[in-house]
């Protein structure tokens, strides 16, 4: 029975595949008219790659500190950390660029695309890697607070010696997920006319009188971040399974 | 070893752990051990005298001087003091011997050289050399018990309190770490044990206490408590656990 749930499941996807792929092949893909434009999608997969790197290091920072919110035993501070967190995460991306951008970014009289970028998705993600790190820190069972309590370590040591090196490990996965996802999401920063990969590639889209002839290399341009990644996090599980 | 416990109240929610506790105990006794239902009291006294918790009500005394509840103070004595867990409590992302060496390093200030020696010493002590690189994952329940006495024991504790420290083990490992344990009282160790094994507690023991329902039912030298106990539930208790 469950031989033949996995047949089905297979034949599913192998058919989904394969329609994919002869949809494809079988239409005439304009190459041709693309490959003048390659730089400019080059051009736009390095920026997503800059504001992407640039906003892991900041919405680390950021999650980290809302993860300090939260844990903290100053109940104002909790309340707005988790506030914050709801708010963001209760919202779509697209509306909240919009909002900074048009909004909050004007009336703080920022104007750099690349500094606004960077700043919303970092608020956007940050918000989800406190989450996650939260549920790395509160998943280490308190037996192991007990036992470093036990043997004389202060809060702060407990901290660093017991409590993160373990939550990192757990955490690590969901945090490689979410980095994939924040690659993936920069591709909405081409409503504030930012010029990276997916604004660029609408932009060979339009110069060449396609609809779509930019996002077979767009999706793969992604895929080359985000496969990689994926790989990692696999990598870095298994080196850390000795737990169990 | 001296410890005084004055008029002792702790409650969980509605439970009372312990209900105006008083509890002499004096030179020359170097092994106490508690002895009584599960549920009595046993390890909400231990976590007390480990200086784990703090009582609502009552003092402790030590060495005739009342230790105070406050958190330093608190730290400063299991900084003094060695404490086991039924379940092993080591750190499952350090090794036996990072395990040992971690409050030697961070708590009594020791140089990572002389913590390697002290580590490896109480690794030695026992048994424990072949698997000092090994996580606790990698050892057997009996191995990872002994690694957490070789820690609590390497800094060298005036008292070493052991809270069940083998209930949670087959019976071939019980048997390997009593070995461990008398071998320690014999070497002079001040310890307090509570147990379920009641001919290794008669055995070990220079005072025992019977607990339950929160209060001290009976106190007294192994060969009385055991042979003559006074009271009906102390009697009932051990026609019951001694049968079989």
């Amino acid at each position: 029975m469950k031989k033949l749930f996995n047949w089905f499941l297979f034949l599913i996807l192998a058919a989904g595949f394969c329609f994919f792929f002869y949809v494809l092949l079988s239409y005439d893909y304009p190459w041709k008219q693309i490959a003048p434009y390659r730089m400019n999608l080059l051009r736009g997969w390095g920026m997503t790659v800059i504001i992407s790197a640039c906003a892991l290091i900041l919405s680390t920072l950021f999650g980290s500190l809302l993860l300090a919110g939260q844990l903290g035993n100053h109940r104002p501070t909790q309340i707005l950390s988790r506030v914050y967190v709801e708010i963001i995460r209760g919202t779509p991306l697209l509306v909240q660029i919009l909002i900074i951008f048009y909004m909050m970014a004007d009336a703080a009289g920022l104007e750099n695309k690349f500094l606004i970028g960077t700043l919303i998705l970092s608020v956007f993600s940050g918000a989800y890697l406190s989450e996650i790190f939260r549920g790395g820190i509160e998943s280490i069972p308190k037996s192991q607070i007990e036992s470093a309590r036990a043997i004389g370590l202060t809060e702060m040591q407990i901290y660093r010696f017991v409590i993160i090196p373990q939550a990192i490990r757990r955490v690590l996965p969901a945090v490689s997920g979410q980095f994939a996802n924040l690659i993936k999401d920069s591709s909405l920063l081409y409503v504030i006319g930012f010029g990276e990969f997916t604004m660029q590639a609408r932009q060979v889209n339009a110069a060449t009188f396609s609809t779509f002839a930019a996002y077979i290399p767009l999706a793969i341009g992604y895929l080359i971040l985000t496969i990689p990644l994926a790989i990692l996090s696999h990598r870095l599980e298994k080196r850390f399974r000795y737990e169990h | 070893m001296n410890i005084e416990l004055r008029q002792i109240c702790k409650y969980y929610g509605d439970t009372h752990a312990l209900r105006e506790l008083d509890l002499i105990v004096s030179n020359p006794t170097n092994v106490l051990v508690l002895i009584g239902p599960s549920g009595g009291g046993k390890s909400t006294l231990m976590r007390l005298l480990g200086g784990l918790e703090s009582p609502h009500a009552g003092n402790l005394l030590f060495d005739k001087k009342i230790l105070a509840q406050d958190e330093s103070t608190l730290l400063k004595h299991r900084r003094k003091n060695g404490y086991l867990f039924q379940s092993f409590n080591l750190f499952p992302h350090m090794t036996a011997r990072e395990n040992v060496e971690l409050p030697l390093i961070q708590v009594h200030d020791k140089s990572a050289e002389q913590a390697h020696t002290l580590a490896a010493e109480a690794l030695a002590q026992f048994q424990l050399t072949g698997h000092a690189d090994k996580y606790p994952a990698q050892l057997s329940g009996g191995q990872q018990q002994r690694v957490a006495i070789a820690r609590a024991i390497a800094i060298k504790p005036r008292l070493l309190l052991l809270d069940e420290p083998t209930s949670a083990l087959d019976p071939e490992m019980t048997a390997e770490i009593l070995a461990v344990i008398e071998s320690l009282t014999q070497s002079g160790q001040q310890i307090i044990l509570s147990t379920h094994e009641m001919g290794f507690a008669r055995a070990v023991a220079d005072q025992v206490v019977f607990l339950a329902d929160g209060k001290i039912v009976e106190q007294g030298a192994p060969c009385n408590l055991f042979n003559q106990p006074e009271s009906k539930t102390v009697q009932n208790f051990l026609n019951k656990v001694m049968r079989y």
